[in-house]
Formats: C-alpha cells, structure tokens, sequence
C-alpha cells in the first residue's frame, strides 16, 4: 500500500514536471499594428437653416448653419466657403461684397430670378425693379479662431478662404443676422414662396 | 394625423439634412509613376459618410493650383502640362453611403507616358448630393428663407514621374513681438519639378542661448516649379515665457522635407527681435 502511494506521488510529481515543462515553453510574442492613415472630414454641425421673411423684407430669425472639420494632418489645410443660388439660367454665386459688406442672395425657388436680377441685386445700387425674385442679406464676418482657422475674403471669386491650422476637431459657422435685406433688393415684386441659397463648405 | 405625418416627415428630412458629413482616407494621393512599366497605374481611397446617416455622393475632377498663401485655386481646363484632367478614371462616379459604411473610390491614372517629367496633379472631388428641398408653409403670407448646407472635400491626386526634383530654400525669417504674442512670417520657395511637404520646429532663445520656448512650425505643402514660393505667417503665444522688455531674442526655424531620393533635407534660419514689454515677469 506503501508502495503504491509512493508511487502514484512519484508518477504526479512526473506527470506535472512534464506538463510544466510543456507551459514552460519560450514565450511567444506578436506585434499588433493598426494602420491610421491620413482623414479629411467636414461635416454639417447644427444651426438654424431656415426661417421666415416679414412684410417687411427682415428675416425673422438669424441663419447660422454650422460646419465641423476634422484633420488629423499636422499640415495647414485650405478650404472655402462658397454659396450659389438658383437663377433661370442655372447656379450663380450666391455670396458678393458692396460698400464693404459681404452679402448672401436668397432666390426664389418657384420662380427663379435671371441672372440680370441677380446681378442687380448685388451691385452697389440695386434697383427694387430690376431684381424680382431675389433678396440679399448681410452676412457677419466669419469669426477667425486664434491658431486653429483664418477666414479671408477673397474678393475676385467672392467666397471665403479658410485657412486650417488645427489637428483635431475645429467647429465653424456662418451667420446671417436675423436683419433687414439690403436696401432695394426685397420689395412688391418678390413672389411669395421659398426663397434659398447654397452654403458650401468645401476642404480642399 | 396627416399633417402630423407631414410634420414628421419634415422633421425627419430636416435631421437628415443637417448631418451631412464626408470623411476621406487617405487625404491625399501621391503616385510615383516610375514604379511602374505599365501605361496605367491604379490606387483607391475610402468614402464614408454619417453614423446617422444615408448620404448620396458624385465625385467629379477639377484641376487646381495652391496660390503663394496655400489658398486653393481652380483653374480651368486647357491641357495645361501638369493637369491629369483627362487622364483619370475612377468608379463609382456616384455611390450611396449608410450609416458610416466605407465605400472605396478605385482610380486609374492613365497616359502615363504621356505625362510630363516632374508633378501633374488635379481634385477630386465628392459633394454630398442630398440636398432635398423642404418647402414650408408660409403663415400670414410670409415668405421663407433657407439655407441648404453641402458639404465637399478633395482629394489631391500627385503623380511624380521621370527624373522629378524636390528643392527649397527657406530665404527670409521675420519676428516681431507684439502684446505678448510673437508674429513669425517667412517665405520658403521652391525650384524642383515636384512639390514640398515641409514640417519643423521653431525655437526662442536669449542671447546667452537659452531655450525660451520651443514650437512647432505648421507644416504645409510647396508647390513645385520655377518660381513657387509661400508666404506664410505663424502668431506665437507668449504667456508661457518670460521675457523682458527692450531686451533682444533670437527666432530659429529648422525644417525639414524629404527630396525625390526620400532622403531628409533640413532648411535653416535665424532671426532677432525685441521685446516690446516686460513678459510673465512676476512668474521671475
């Protein structure tokens, strides 16, 4: 009976000794690598988009369509902002500066303004009879954000230049305040309807 | 209940419009054609949308150059020599996205013989498409204003080939203190066949060459080509220095790009400037 306990106790210690030296095998290793490559990302990013316009020509509440950017690029990136509207003969640009202003044409979706009207209604001297069907409003200067995004007229294409500085995150807007249309551009002959522009924010 | 279905609905496009969202990987292509014998040369990249979302993308070529500000400039089409308008195939040329899913854009650069030596480049563009029109009605005869967002990004499509060159010179470094920041301009030009990707680091020393405070340069790309440059403006904070007013400090740029062989190349430059006010000097 000894024995056979001492024995069963010998062929353990073995068995173990040898299943441990199975565990007790060089340690293995894998390098794991996950590849990020380089994104560009823009995304619309809340805001008021639509409102209504009074008897009086004023929108009634601001349009403030916001924009997210993402980089995850160290490097300084340009993009713009650009508008267009709908006129009878196709898209124009929507955005112009006069008198040191910089404006946002609203047209008519139901009855599309020309282009003539367009034109008008952002000249120096809009005349009311000259621009039916298409409405302009001030548009606040975009705000620049210290060391992330720098915005600058560009006044040949008349549209912004973004400049983004910024790894990360960077949110933006665009602000039209709820004011009244630049003188002589909304009068009698604006049909009623929608009236819309195209806000474009544009990483290229 | 049909007005109430309506107001849903509305809501409904409302949401969808105001997440609209493109996210490209890579950002940028850069082929070099000498690593191919064939006429053809093929790369992809990923499209995705919103989480939230199904999104409608066209993806459509433009050609374009960076002006000596970095800002981007669309140039028309007229065969110029380092245009790839033409000479590029890609597909799908409209495509659907849900929910975030990645959607790869292949494209196919052909002619590549034709090509001039040096850097041909052009945008790829994709737009979101989905701008559906909500027509609201209008109450006391008012009429509505709206703006539509839309989003775009570019792919820059490079294509390097023959015995293509990447040099700059950084030739002027400017500072000047002003109300606890400090204004870094400097111009970088190039005269290689090919563009730049530059990166570096600033440094603020005293004169006995004491690191003051150490920065890194915003890195940007330099056009290729005679004549290219950049100007380019850097405002540095200052409130975590101590410097003393009247008293002279030195700016050093080190940059660094990688030439055609991919081997590292370093630009340097020093300049001075004076502090105009005593800076943080309770912090002493």
């Amino acid at each position: 009976m000894k024995k056979l306990l001492m024995s069963t106790i010998a062929l353990s210690v073995i068995g173990f000794t040898g299943f441990n030296d199975v565990k007790a095998a060089p340690i293995a290793s894998q390098t794991v690598t996950a590849v990020l490559g380089t994104i560009s990302s823009v995304e619309s990013y809340g805001g008021n988009v639509s409102t209504t316009i009074d008897d009086t020509g004023s929108l009634t509440t601001p349009l403030d369509p916001g924009f997210k950017i993402i980089s995850n690029v160290g490097t300084s990136q340009a993009l713009t902002l650009t508008a267009t509207t709908t006129s009878s003969s196709g898209e124009v640009n929507a955005f112009s500066s006069s008198n040191g202003n910089v404006y946002i044409a609203l047209a008519n979706v139901n009855t599309p303004p020309t282009s003539d009207a367009v034109t008008n209604a952002q000249s120096d001297s809009p005349v009311a009879a000259s621009n039916p069907n298409v409405i302009c409003y001030a548009v606040t200067p975009p705000t620049n954000i210290e060391g992330q995004l720098e915005y600058s007229w560009n006044s040949s294409g008349n549209y912004y230049d973004v400049n983004l500085t910024h790894q990360g995150d960077t949110i933006t807007q665009l602000v039209v305040p709820a004011t009244s249309a630049k003188p002589n551009t909304f009068n009698g002959n604006d049909e009623s309807g929608s009236y819309q522009a195209i806000v474009i924010l544009s990483y290229n | 209940m049909r007005k109430i279905f309506l107001l849903i609905f509305i809501i409904f496009i409302s949401i969808m419009e105001s997440n609209a969202a493109i996210k490209i990987s890579p950002s940028t292509i850069e082929i070099n054609a000498n690593t191919t014998k064939k006429d053809y040369i093929s790369t992809a990249f990923n499209v995705s949308g919103g989480i939230n979302e199904t999104i409608r993308f066209k993806i459509y070529p433009v050609f374009f150059k960076y002006d000596e500000k970095g800002r981007f400039i669309e140039l028309r089409d007229n065969g110029q020599s380092d245009s790839l308008m033409g000479k590029i195939k890609f597909y799908p040329t409209e495509f659907t996205c849900q929910k975030g899913q990645p959607q790869k854009v292949r494209l196919t650069i052909t002619g590549l013989k034709t090509l001039q030596n040096g850097e041909s480049r052009l945008m790829l563009f994709l737009e979101d498409v989905n701008t559906k029109e909500v027509l609201l009605s209008k109450l006391n005869g008012n009429i509505g204003g709206k703006i539509l967002v839309k989003t775009r990004v570019g792919v820059p499509v490079y294509v390097d080939k023959g015995n293509f060159t990447k040099k700059a010179q950084l030739v002027s470094l400017n500072a000047r203190e002003d109300n606890g920041f400090l204004n870094c301009s400097y111009k970088i030009t190039s005269n290689g066949t090919s563009k730049v990707r530059y990166n570096g680091w600033g440094y603020i020393t005293d004169n006995d060459n004491n690191l003051i405070k150490k920065f890194k340069v915003i890195s940007s790309n330099l056009p290729g080509g005679q004549g290219a440059y950049l100007e380019k403006e850097q405002k540095i904070d200052l409130k975590d220095c101590i410097l003393n007013k009247n008293q002279n400090y030195n700016l050093k740029f080190v940059l660094t790009y990688k030439d055609e062989q991919d081997k590292e190349k370093v630009l340097k430059k020093e300049t001075s400037f004076t502090s105009n006010m005593n800076i943080n000097q309770n912090k002493i």
